[in-house]
């Protein structure tokens, strides 16, 4: 163990260069030319690359965790002789967090570049990079924090900059809504992370991941001293497992998990940008980086184990499914978002935390590259409309319920042959689609293949779920292709789109790059395969490979050739049967829309995401109204209200006997000061003691 | 020892101040011409003027008699607002019966 190692001096570096981003942005940027501005932002997050890099290389091989403690920040004087509680600025560089820090600056270094271009027409241009270097800065602070307290102040940190993000466009009420609605439901989330905290701190006494002497939360859990303590009283092994439910709990809010993945879909109403870095490639990510850093902890409850891996599958199916019948561009990727998610808790919850990271790399290019994609096609169709309207004076269509708005850029009914007129779009998104898929050699198929093996050897049952949404996955997102891209133009406007300026297509086609080949990273080690290193496990090993193997609840040992070979085949005939069903209908719904009932019920109540958002309203906004109302006519109207009318009441009451004592005869109160007079007289005559 | 009889006792005087005193006070609660109540409580101030000047006799100490200046000067300056304030009264009301004065009245 390495403390305050000052080899690694420089990480603080890294979230330095977002937050000088951001103050410089936010308090001089309205006064600097939008290229300066746009610069400062991106320029900013590209130099923490470069340290990322330099540290990179630095740390090699080296598997040690290293600390590196910038200030102290409080401490809590212990109770019943236990040690104070205390709390640095200490940040931690080991291969789990330096994985994360590469993610986040080198995506979102891209995704500023691309910014650069797609707002460079908005009002808010300055606003917006000063949000994004904040987020970034928050991010690298989550990832990079070495105690929960200062994971948590990145997390809130986070969450702040995704509704800030959210609701950049704060004059939409529909933005505004969706904004407050991924506030609130992260705050459910972060209740849980708050309870893990305290009862991390009540049991094991610190909140330090790693600590001087092997005293941090996980080196605890890694040397058997929560293992003893377990063994000494069983009721830590209930505290443990309450600890990492009320974590996860965390987790499924901030990753958009089921019951709280709700929040997702809607804050598809940020602009593009934020919709791929935050709401794809890293913040979402945040909740399965937690459960792969504390996964020392969370592999002493296979309890918790479990339900993160049904949780996990049981969304990956779930937003799978709705994502095959969305309409708008943004939604159907925000669905498979959630449903990737999901995976990467399968691959946590049967101990493949490797599997699951390697996951959230190859998500992070190829889901990055789809939602930038996503923008340039929604740039296009919006500058086309928006020429339209310039040559004739329009108004807002009557749209009959069901059917496409002609006016909305982000719905894919309106568009359709646009492959010729933006062809590296296509092509990125292409890819990015094949890799999402899981068909060979793109980067999706390692990472998925690794994670359905992984579940296979835990439960088929699992692995079914898992196949099962890797066709539905190719399904919808080859529907979304070939409704976006092949076909006929569906309206005029896609026929006058135009492809995007380099600043954005250069990002797609780094990320298209990313997303082809990223995969060869973690090489499947499979007999009757051709042996290569597989770089990106052995890099991970030490951060993320499974503390307690034996613990792990592996029940079968299927052939992973076999189930390879399954999961390409389910991949291919997904992508296939979308593919050519659309090209036999030419864009219009199929299977599950038929063109001749398009009110068949099914349909509807997949359409309308299963009415979860009804179900939560009448479930929690409703008796949380009700509840309100009584309050507020029981409560504030008789109690409080009482209570304030009475205290007024009760003074005039008892004014009422006194004001008799006033009676405005000057001879009266003469006569009273001659009683006093007298009565002070005859006490001090006679003593005090002997009156009184 | 012929000198002693010319002196007066200082119970006399005390006797004639409580008799003043006693007067002023009914004067004060009896009468409704706010005039007469003023000079009912004249008469209390100098009842204890009187007595301030016999103990200031008596105990040999001119401390007593120059308070009673003082008492005197501070009378006539309130004797100056309050027959001020009864103008005014008698201006604004054509009155200045004392009992028709309860404005005050709780």
């Amino acid at each position: 163990m390495n403390l305050s190692d000052p080899e690694f001096a420089k990480a603080w570096l890294i979230p330095l260069f977002p937050l000088v981003g951001f103050l410089i942005n936010g308090f001089f940027g309205t006064l600097l030319p939008k290229k300066v501005s746009g610069a400062i932002g991106t320029l900013a997050v590209f130099a923490s690359f470069g340290v990322g890099c330099a540290l990179f290389s630095q740390l090699a091989g080296d598997s040690a965790p290293h600390i590196n403690t910038l200030a102290p920040w409080f401490v809590v004087p212990g109770f019943n002789g236990s040690a104070p509680l205390v709390v640095n600025f200490e940040l931690l560089v080991d291969h789990l967090s330096l994985l994360m820090i590469l993610i986040i600056t080198g995506i979102g270094g891209l995704i500023h570049l691309y910014s650069t271009g797609y707002m460079a027409k908005d009002p808010g241009y300055s606003r917006f990079f000063t949000y994004l270097n904040l987020f970034i800065f928050f991010m690298l602070l989550l990832v990079m924090g070495n105690n929960m307290v200062l994971m948590f102040v990145g997390w809130e940190g986070v969450g702040l900059c995704s509704y800030l993000l959210i609701g950049f466009w704060y004059e939409r009420d529909s933005a505004s809504a969706a904004a407050l609605k991924a506030m609130v439901v992260n705050r459910i989330g972060d209740v849980g992370v708050l309870i893990g905290m305290f009862m991390a701190f009540w049991y094991f006494k610190t909140l330090d991941f790693h600590g001087p002497n092997g005293t941090g939360l996980l080196d605890l859990a890694a040397n058997n001293g929560v293992a003893a303590l377990i063994a000494a009283t069983p009721a830590i092994g209930a505290a443990v497992t309450l600890t990492t439910l009320a974590i996860f709990w965390g987790c499924t809010g901030k990753s958009a998990q089921l019951p709280l993945y709700t929040w997702l879909p809607d804050a598809m109403e940020g602009p593009t940008p934020v919709s791929a870095l935050i709401h794809a490639a890293t913040m979402v990510t945040a909740g399965v980086y937690l459960v792969s850093r504390m996964h020392s902890l969370f592999e002493l409850s296979s309890l918790t184990m479990t339900v993160i891996m049904v949780i996990g599958i049981a969304t990956a199916l779930f937003a799978a499914s709705i994502g095959m019948v969305q309409n708008d561009i943004k939604r159907v990727l925000a669905y498979s978002t959630c449903s990737q998610l999901g995976y990467m808790f399968a691959a946590c919850g049967a101990g493949a935390f490797t599997a699951g990271m390697f996951h959230v790399t190859t998500h992070a290019f190829f889901k990055a590259c789809l939602f930038l994609g996503s923008g340039a096609v929604i740039h296009a169709m919006e500058h086309a409309m928006h020429e339209r309207h310039k040559a004739s004076h329009h108004d807002d269509a009557v749209v009959a319920d069901g059917a496409a708005d002609p006016n909305d850029p982000q719905d894919i009914r309106n568009m359709g042959g646009l492959r010729s007129k933006l062809p590296i779009t296509h092509m990125t998104m292409l890819v990015s689609t094949f890799a999402i898929a899981g068909i060979f050699p793109f980067s999706g198929f390692f990472s998925k293949d690794e994670i359905l093996f992984r579940d296979a050897q835990t439960s088929y049952l699992v692995w079914g779920v898992g196949l099962i949404t890797a066709g539905m996955t190719a399904f919808y997102m080859m529907r979304m292709m070939y409704k976006t891209f092949y076909g006929t133009p569906k309206t005029e406007d896609a026929k006058h789109t135009h492809e995007a300026s380099p600043a954005m297509t250069s990002p797609l086609v780094i990320l298209g790059t990313l997303a082809t080949f990223g995969g060869f990273l973690a090489w499947p080690q499979i007999k009757g395969l051709p042996q290569f290193t597989n770089l990106f496990e052995h890099f991970e090993a030490s951060a993320a490979e499974p503390t307690y193997p034996n613990l792990l609840p592996i029940h079968n040992s299927p052939d992973a050739l076999t189930l390879l070979a399954i999961s390409l085949a389910v991949a291919i005939l997904g992508v296939a049967i979308a593919y050519f069903g659309y090209k036999g209908k030419d864009g219009r719904d199929l299977l599950i829309a038929p063109a001749d009932k398009p009110n068949a019920s099914f349909y509807q109540v997949v359409l309308h995401k299963w009415y979860v958002d009804e179900l939560y309203y009448y479930m929690f906004t409703v008796p949380g109204r009700w509840i309100s109302t009584v309050l507020y006519k029981v409560f504030d109207l008789k109690v409080i209200d009482g209570v304030v009318m009475g205290a007024g009441w009760l003074a005039t009451q008892v004014g009422a006997i006194f004001r008799t004592w006033q009676t405005g005869y000057v001879r009266n109160y003469a006569f009273t000061i001659l009683i006093g007079a007298v009565i002070v007289v005859v006490a001090v005559l006679f003593g005090f003691k002997n009156i009184f | 020892m012929g000198n002693v009889a010319v002196h007066t006792p200082l119970e006399f005087y005390l006797i004639l101040s409580a008799i003043l005193f006693t007067i002023g006070t009914v004067g004060v609660l009896t009468k409704r011409n706010p005039i007469i109540m003023f000079m009912s409580v004249e008469l209390m101030l100098n009842a204890v003027n009187l007595s301030l000047v016999a103990f200031s006799r008596y105990l040999n100490d001119i401390g007593g008699q120059l308070m009673v200046i003082f008492v005197m000067a501070v009378a006539a300056a309130e004797v100056a607002v309050g027959l001020g304030i009864i103008v005014t009264i008698y201006r604004n009301r054509d009155s200045i019966n004392i009992d028709r004065m309860d404005t005050m009245s709780g």
